[in-house]
């Protein structure tokens, strides 16, 4: 009789301890949610961000500080039964303030008005910097056809804005140079014109997808290339490897990269290492290579400039970019459960984030800082207005005289 | 009768009590089990009617014995996935091994302490027509300590159940897989989709104090002079997550450690 019970006390007390288990949380995905009200439309993008944003392990916002910070303000304009597209602009840029992710912007639909409003952490601190200009783009290329010793000019189409021109190099031989506005090379290269892929197809070559083929980097009398990515946007990660990796000689070992794998904020997968594999038509490393970087500089224009850093004979000339170096790609959220998320049009919101988190060989990571150029030359709308890109002259300077 | 109603009321049948997935047991394992189980049972069958054979009395009036076990692991990694409804976690074979100390308090019941390192490993696929690929297979090597208290009846063949508790270690991981990863976004070639590597601890996130309860059962027989031999099943029922509460919507994630072991043990 004295086992039975201990025997039933035991039990008891086990069962009485299996109970202690917390129970699992009950969320919506915010990646698909009708919201009726602001106070839901800021927790579904708060949640959002909480369960799929990439860069809580480095983030020094606190998030969850955030949520009882905001939610009375948000409840307010409930109350209030409306606000202003200013005031729901100012409540979510106080939300974003600070994050890293230099991709993110918030486009919420204002539930009074019917307008988009946006907000975008990048816009606290890129503007701030001493060297922060607008994009000249235009301004800029109209001037190439006019520099010192320019031959086999050409500009593409206004739907892939694209410019190529030879400059005198040292010693008869020649400088190649090509400047695109974003990279959506290997999707353009489909339906876009011969005589709108001219420029690309003078610089690589006629079959631009694998590489440098029979184009004028390629060439003996080329003695170097200059890749300008000022004022680009960024793309298709897919342009990487024929139009930047087919510049090296060998493959390139960016860093490493990770994504997201669960809903906790620090659910990692493991680092895989970044390569970019250089195509079978490639330069050989007898050339010098010259990326030309601005602030404006964005996405694939600074993992180009990445690239390029790790080439032997490469060299970055220009600004510091801006700083988004961490790609993503669209629907990510149905696969990774992080990045982009939301339908402005469907729910009313749209939240625009990196998916891949992206570190050097150093694990160092230039989220929200940028690519540093080899050679600084900021930009000089003065010297611009007088008719010269001095950033270009420089990288030209470069070339000709090795310093 | 009345005992049995009582038990039956308790919420006694909503704990998981699957066993092992036999199908993932290699043979090699599964013929090692069976052999164990005919020694045991050959051992019972030498029993006289006391429940001694001759040669094995001299276990009666021993208090103390030490020992050591090894075995298998099957691993179930409790996770509510909310909408990540994809990504499908299995249980993880993995390997138990230890030693173990006893103190025979009465006739009927037995004290253990066992330092045990156990492995509660688990896989995750990704059921996605996008990603049809992804998986990866966690192994979690741990260092546990179980307290347990046993009731047995029986003399040289003992029928036991225990119940007790445990306190553990996360000692190291390691996990591979595939994930998608940027480089194959660029090249599209699965094969740079693959990683294996130790598994890097993240202090603000990883709980590795491990704490729980323990329950089985195990069949014990003396097979010679001071000696006895032993099969176990046990469930390790985690009570902690193995996250730490850094975050307030925080999903918890439990294990639950099912072991088939044999064991050793010598007593003085």
């Amino acid at each position: 009789m004295k086992n039975t019970n201990i025997f039933k006390l035991s039990l008891i007390i086990t069962l009485l301890l299996v109970s202690c288990r917390k129970e699992p949380l009950d969320i919506v995905n915010p990646d698909r949610r009708f919201c009726n009200s602001y106070t839901s439309q800021f927790e579904t993008v708060w949640t959002g961000i909480d369960q799929g944003y990439l860069f809580w392990e480095r983030d020094t916002v606190d998030w969850d500080s955030v949520y009882r910070k905001m939610l009375p303000v948000f409840q307010s304009f409930d109350s209030k039964g409306g606000v202003s597209d200013a005031e729901l602009t100012n409540a979510y840029q106080s939300m974003v303030r600070g994050l890293l992710d230099h991709h993110m912007y918030v486009q919420i639909k204002n539930l009074k008005t019917g307008n988009a409003i946006y907000a975008d952490p990048a816009w606290d601190e890129v503007p701030m910097r001493d060297y922060y200009h607008y994009t000249y783009f235009d301004n800029q290329v109209a001037l190439l056809s006019t520099m010192n010793g320019v031959t086999e000019y050409k500009a593409g189409g206004n739907s892939f804005p694209c410019y190529f021109a030879l400059f005198p190099g040292t010693a008869g031989k020649k400088i190649a140079y090509l400047r695109f506005k974003s990279f959506s090379v290997t999707s353009v290269v489909n339906y876009l014109s011969v005589a709108e892929l001219a420029p690309l197809r003078a610089f690589y070559g006629t079959n631009i997808t694998n590489g440098v083929t029979n184009g004028w980097a390629g060439r003996d009398e080329v003695e170097a290339v200059i890749i300008d990515v000022r004022g680009n946007g960024g793309g298709n990660l897919a342009d990487l490897r024929p139009v930047v990796g087919s510049l090296a000689a060998n493959d390139i070992h960016l860093g490493y990269s990770r994504t997201k794998e669960g809903l906790g904020r620090l659910d990692y997968s493991a680092w895989t290492p970044f390569v970019i594999n250089t195509p079978a038509n490639h330069l050989h490393g007898d050339k010098k290579v010259v990326v030309l970087t601005d602030i404006n500089s964005v996405s694939c224009s600074e993992l180009t400039a990445l690239i390029v850093k790790q080439i032997p004979n490469g060299t970055v000339i220009g600004e510091r970019t801006y700083g988004a170096t961490c790609p993503l790609i669209s629907g990510g959220h149905d696969m990774l459960y992080s990045g982009v998320f939301g339908d402005y049009n469907q729910y009313g919101y749209y939240v625009y984030t990196s998916n891949f988190d992206v570190v050097d060989n150093d694990y160092k990571s230039l989220e929200g800082i940028g690519v540093t150029p080899d050679i600084e030359c900021l930009f000089d709308l003065s010297a611009l207005q007088a008719g010269h890109d001095n950033q270009l002259e420089r990288a030209l300077e470069f070339i000709r005289t090795g310093k | 009768m009345e005992e049995k109603q009582h038990l039956s009321g308790t919420p006694v049948f909503i704990l998981r009590v699957t066993l092992f997935d036999t199908t993932t047991l290699k043979k090699n394992n599964i013929l090692f089990v069976a052999l164990v189980f005919a020694a045991i049972a050959t051992c019972a069958a030498q029993s006289d009617s006391t429940g001694l054979s001759p040669t094995l009395k001299g276990l009666e009036g021993k208090h103390w014995g030490f020992g050591a076990f090894g075995g298998f692991a099957n691993n179930h990694h409790v996770i509510n996935v909310l909408y990540a409804t994809d990504m499908k976690y299995t249980d993880g074979q993995g390997y138990s091994a230890g030693v173990s100390a006893a103190y025979r308090a009465a006739s009927w019941l037995t004290l253990h302490a066992d330092i045990a390192m156990l492995q509660k490993n688990y896989r995750m696929d990704r059921d996605n027509r996008y990603l049809p690929f992804v998986y990866t297979e966690s192994t979690n090597n741990y260092l546990s300590v179980p307290l347990l208290a046993e009731l047995s009846i029986g003399k040289t063949f003992r029928v036991c159940g225990f119940v007790g508790g445990y306190l553990g270690y996360w000692l190291s991981g390691h996990r591979q897989g595939q994930s998608l990863t940027v480089t194959y976004l660029v090249t599209n070639n699965e094969k740079d989709t693959f990683f294996d590597e130790d598994y890097i601890f993240n202090e603000d996130r990883d709980n590795r104090f491990d704490a729980g309860i323990i329950f089985g059962g195990a069949i014990r027989c003396a097979i010679a002079h001071k000696i006895d031999l032993s099969a176990e099943l046990r469930w390790y029922y985690g009570l902690t997550d193995i996250q730490r509460q850094y975050m307030t919507n925080l999903n918890p994630r439990y294990n639950t450690t099912r072991v088939i072991q044999f064991g050793v043990a010598y007593w003085l």
